[in-house]
């Protein structure tokens, strides 16, 4: 498990780290990360894999992603989308 | 009809004594062996007659290209089966790619894929992810009742307290397991190294105890003598740690685990007259690449060793306890031997089951006594790694493999009194190895032997 801090990391730590464990999921090389890939044809294209992405980015950032908010991601841009609005969502709760 | 020579030319090890069959069959040599007090997190969960164990060092998965990734999807076993597996095929010059990950991870090569089979056992299979799984099911809707009673500023303090003790003994995961089902099922030994590796032919477990391993060996030779397949992954693999050392408190209240010895180093002594029991160990795996004499020739490939016979009895006696008569554990051993066709005066070695209970020991030596008489060099691997269950028949034929290789076995150790006139060597010892026996017994009264043959 990570000790990542989500709160005080900035913006561009979290989506290099968010791409890292895209890039270990899919086996895709890091600049081959883009926005438009499809989570079920490029990067995940089996439940296994898609289970396994976002178990991996839970543990990279210690916390939960429930299922039902995910469930309509289809691309990598929509999941940074995702990481990006639950970052600030919990940078509110802390302050 | 005569049968073609079927070889080994392969091998990989993962086990308490390290990663690597040659650096591991080498400390074996100089008598290394493994023995510790068991995780003190152990002993608030119950009393043991026993608290020594064979601990595995830290893995290094990456070595074999496994991440993170790996982690979520395998249980430590089926990690451990894929590791062995990767060593053994690349000595056997039949894998291809670096190791990765994903999709792009190592391939079988060189060889049809369909035509290769995999023959691996485990007693127990992902025991860990099971227990894990159980454990979080029952238990995550107390320990956050608990959780918040600790949180609660306006609870007593002495109740907060108690709340934070009883917290502290739940052990448990961050979320139910999504994979457990894949994690935890005994053919995922099996099925985790023919989808790392991409093999298409035959994939089977056997799930057989202490016996597992060496029955999957038997039958992936019989596979390849027959033709079913032109080249068997066999071996075995078995991980027996969980939080609360419960699977270690299932053998110990059976009173087979070694106990009551100060010295934990002293406590792994099969065949000496103050044995006691077996060490437990956390596990291992053990894989072989196996195939026709003719076939590895066609590729280059050299032999590490041939395998001869082997043969299986089932004792129909007691779901624990060996049949001390001992008639078909040497019905075993002489059906291995005629398979073979060999007598028992040509065995020059026996690896032993050797675990170092009262009662196998004895039957044991006194099978050997009779069917191959005193002259064969006799050890026990489990003397050194302790018992690793399934994947011990496996590990065993490794070993067996790398000493008639060598012409040289690796010692006895703590027998400081010997309970039979067996020829136990104390130190290692080089010796001209023709044949060799490899046979373990089973919990529920399964008897497995393999004979195996110097390559020529």
């Amino acid at each position: 498990m990570s000790d990542f801090n989500i709160r005080s990391a900035t913006d561009r730590e979290i989506q290099e780290r968010a791409l890292k464990v895209v890039a270990e999921v899919s086996g895709l090389d890091r600049e081959r990360l883009d926005p438009e890939l499809s989570i079920a044809e490029d990067i995940a294209p089996n439940s296994i894999d898609r289970i396994t992405l976002f178990m991996a980015l839970e543990d990279e950032f210690g916390e939960s992603i429930p299922e039902s908010e995910v469930r309509d991601i289809a691309t990598l841009g929509q999941l940074l989308a995702f990481i990006d609005v639950r970052v600030s969502s919990l940078r509110e709760c802390s302050t | 009809m005569p049968r073609e020579a079927v070889v080994i030319t392969g091998v990989g090890l993962v086990c308490p004594l390290g990663q690597g069959a040659d650096a591991v069959f080498e400390r074996m040599l100089d008598a290394e062996a493994v023995s510790a007090a068991i995780p003190r997190q152990w002993l608030g969960y119950g009393s043991f007659q026993s608290v020594t164990w064979a601990p595995l060092p830290r893995i290094d998965f990456e070595r074999y290209g496994l991440t993170r990734t790996d982690r979520l999807r395998y249980d430590t076993v089926s990690m451990m089966a894929i590791g062995a597996c990767h060593e053994a095929l690349g000595q056997a010059a039949l894998i291809h790619g670096e190791p990765g990950h994903g999709r792009s991870g190592p391939r079988v090569t060189g060889v049809d894929p369909a035509r290769v089979g995999i023959y691996f056992g485990t007693g127990i299979g992902g025991i860990r992810t099971t227990l894990a799984t159980h454990s979080y099911h029952s238990m995550h809707a107390v320990r956050d009742a608990l959780q918040g009673v600790v949180d609660d500023a306006k609870e007593p303090e002495s109740c907060r307290r108690f709340a934070e003790g009883l917290l502290s003994r739940i052990r448990i995961e961050r979320r139910f397991n999504p994979l457990a089902v894949t994690m935890l099922m005994s053919n995922a030994v099996s099925a985790a190294p023919g989808v790392r590796f991409g093999i298409t032919g035959p994939c089977r477990t056997t799930t057989l105890a202490c016996a597992s391993g060496t029955v999957a060996v038997g039958e992936a030779f019989r596979a390849v003598a027959r033709g079913d397949v032109d080249v068997a992954l066999a071996g075995a693999a078995e991980y027996l740690f969980d939080e609360y050392g419960s699977i270690f408190r299932s053998y110990d209240i059976t009173g087979a685990l070694a106990h009551g010895f100060d010295d934990a180093a002293r406590a792994n002594r099969p065949f000496d007259r103050d044995r006691n029991g077996f060490l437990f160990s956390e596990g291992g795996a053990a894989a072989l690449v196996i195939e026709r004499e003719s076939h590895a020739r066609a590729r280059g490939a050299a032999a590490i060793a041939a395998i001869a016979g082997f043969a299986e009895t089932f004792d129909a006696y007691n779901m624990i306890a060996i049949d001390e008569s001992g008639e078909r554990v040497r019905a075993m051993m002489g059906a291995a031997l005629v398979d073979a066709g060999i007598d028992g005066s040509e065995v020059d070695y026996v690896n032993a089951h050797g675990t170092g209970t009262i009662v196998n020991d004895k039957v044991e030596c006194e099978s050997l006594l009779r069917v191959v008489g005193e002259r064969p060099l006799v050890n026990s691997t489990k003397g050194l790694i302790g018992h690793t269950i399934g994947a011990s028949g496996a590990i065993e034929a490794v070993v067996t493999a790398l000493s008639l290789r060598d012409s040289t076995v690796h010692p006895c150790v703590n027998l400081d009194h010997p309970m039979a006139p067996l020829n136990f060597p104390s130190s290692r010892q080089r010796a001209d190895l023709e044949y060799a026996l490899s046979q373990s017994f089973a919990f529920g009264g399964h008897n497995a032997g393999l004979v195996l043959h110097r390559a020529t």
